[in-house]
């Protein structure tokens, strides 16, 4: 009897060791610097250089972080947006030729105009000089208006060819009609530059059907990506209870939002019984239960080879960031990193190839991730 | 002594049936519109969906950071008892029958819940089935047909 205790205990004891080992494996492989503190919910970032960081506070405001310092002053001129809910200033992305006409974009939900009960998720651009944003103007506005403040996406990124994908939300109460055409509710939308509709989008001659609409069937995107070459999108969504999703997004298809689901209300109830169909696509990943997914990049740098060709999700629920590593566009494994954190709202490829991760708090932070060497 | 204890299980059979008969609408109100968009809904579907939606809504406690209890009966449970609370001092001096005094006391309470849930979660109605007119009427009727019960039991105590 002693000496099976004894045998258990050793057994459990090298479990330990064994994961220790494992633990500070991983903790030698990076560290993290802190660049800023005391953001109010920071949701976005774009790089204007690796020294030069915009981030979006959720709040209202686009702030600047240079050389490691949150500079006071906020950039001038942006539109005022709607704090309510899971909605304010969020999405953020640098137009491909920036260096030349300094054109910036952002996504945020706003007040209705025509009526002040309802809002909408509006995205806008503007030159950015110094510290003003000048000459606003609007590239897309998502209808129908909406009287609940959740579920707006918000995220965006410019294809090779030019072109701008939007996520747009199902924004909660309107599930159903993600698997509309006549509306912009759980929709990938794509446009140009300026917010014209491009010719070969896919339901520009469908009757009833919005033309930016590029794929339907979603829920609340908040994490969209290309990868290195520019062949692949990913997306991911954020499921109800469970069914979180990473998909590969295509011209013109269904993704079965709600349709199809691997998650169930939060009331409990069935959302649908239906796990597939024919003509609704798959994700290559989903999550039950929920990680809350809430960013995702693409990692293509140098400053960590063995996560090159990696999307990186960062996660709210319980906080942490999800490498996900490819074979192709299949997905061969899942590693959690950085879970001790908080709630981790976006995280962002550096150019120098460090990982920049946004700690979602009223007083929250942008951390830096780098070698640790 | 008994009596009291017949009421006790009367109640609380009506906020299981009010319970029951709110998930059931949230089912077949999702399964409406899966077949309308040609989704298979069968009979055995139909009948699958109720039970799982009875035993995850009704039977089941939350998870964190809401309390440990089936979250459904616990709402209709406050909305009920403050509801049939009113209905009992009302009875003193209001000449109705129980059956429909209860039954108005518990539609009453289901409206209170259908309309004021999305003012405490940004305009989101939490159950699914309460987002369209004709939806919160349906809720408001299984409230009364709960109440109704519960009343009709009363008068023969």
């Amino acid at each position: 009897m002693k000496k099976q205790f004894l045998k258990i205990s050793l057994l459990i004891i090298s479990c330990f060791m064994c994961l220790g080992v494992y633990a500070n494996h991983h903790e030698k492989e990076y560290k993290f610097e802190t660049l800023a503190e005391g953001l109010s919910f920071p949701w976005g970032v774009a790089f204007l250089s690796n020294d030069e960081i915009l981030v979006t506070e959720k709040t209202g405001k686009l702030r600047v972080i240079k050389n490691g310092n949150l500079l006071e002053e906020s950039i001038s001129g942006v539109p005022d947006s709607l704090f309510k809910g899971q909605g304010g200033l969020e999405g953020i992305v640098l137009h491909p030729d920036f260096e030349n006409n300094k054109y910036l974009y952002l996504a945020f939900s706003e007040t209705d105009p025509g009526n002040s009960k309802l809002n909408t998720l509006r995205v806008i651009r503007g030159k950015l000089e110094g510290l003003s944003l000048t000459n606003i103007e609007t590239i897309f506005k998502a209808s129908p208006s909406r009287r609940t403040a959740n579920h707006y996406g918000a995220k965006m990124v410019f294809l090779n060819d030019g072109t701008l994908l939007i996520t747009s939300g199902d924004g909660f109460s309107y599930r159903e009609m993600a698997q509309e055409l006549d509306n912009h509710f759980g929709k990938v939308i794509r446009v140009n530059d300026d917010g014209s509709i491009p010719e070969d989008n896919p339901f520009v001659s469908t009757p009833g059907a919005k033309p930016e609409i590029w794929s339907y069937g979603h829920r609340n995107l908040q994490g969209i990506v290309i990868n290195s070459d520019g062949s692949v999108v990913y997306e991911h969504e954020h499921g109800p209870r469970g069914g979180d999703e990473l998909n590969i997004i295509e011209k013109g298809k269904n993704y079965g939002w709600p349709a199809i689901t691997y998650g169930i209300d939060y009331s409990g109830a069935l959302i649908s019984p239906f796990k597939e169909k024919e003509g609704m696509e798959q994700p290559i990943k989903y999550w039950v239960p929920s990680i809350a997914p809430s960013g995702m990049t693409f990692y293509d740098g140098d400053l960590f080879p063995d996560w090159k060709g990696s999307l990186f999700i960062s996660a709210l629920v319980p906080g942490d960031v999800r490498r996900i590593s490819l074979n192709g566009t299949e997905v061969i494994d899942e590693e959690i990193l950085f879970n001790s954190l908080g709630r981790i709202r976006n995280v962002v490829s550096a150019p120098d190839g460090s990982l920049v991760l946004a700690i979602d708090s009223r007083k929250g932070k942008i951390i830096r991730v780098v070698p640790n060497k | 002594m008994i009596d009291r204890v017949k009421k006790v299980g009367f109640l609380f059979l009506a906020i299981l049936l009010v319970s029951f008969l709110v998930g059931a609408q949230t089912t077949v109100f999702n399964l409406i519109w899966l077949s309308s968009i040609d989704m298979p809904v069968t009979f055995g579907v139909l009948i699958s969906s109720i039970y799982h939606d009875f035993v995850l809504m009704t039977l089941t406690p939350s998870t964190p950071p809401l309390p440990p209890l089936p979250l459904l009966p616990t709402i209709i449970s406050l909305g009920l008892f403050i509801a049939f609370g009113f209905t009992w001092i009302f009875l003193k001096w209001i000449g109705i029958q129980k059956k429909y005094a209860y039954g108005i006391a518990a539609a009453m309470a289901l409206v209170f819940i259908v309309y004021l849930m999305p003012l405490l979660f940004f305009g989101i109605d939490m159950l699914a089935g309460a987002r369209s007119p004709v939806g919160k009427i349906s809720l408001i009727i299984c409230g009364y047909l709960g109440g109704h019960f519960f009343g009709s039991r009363l008068s023969k105590v």
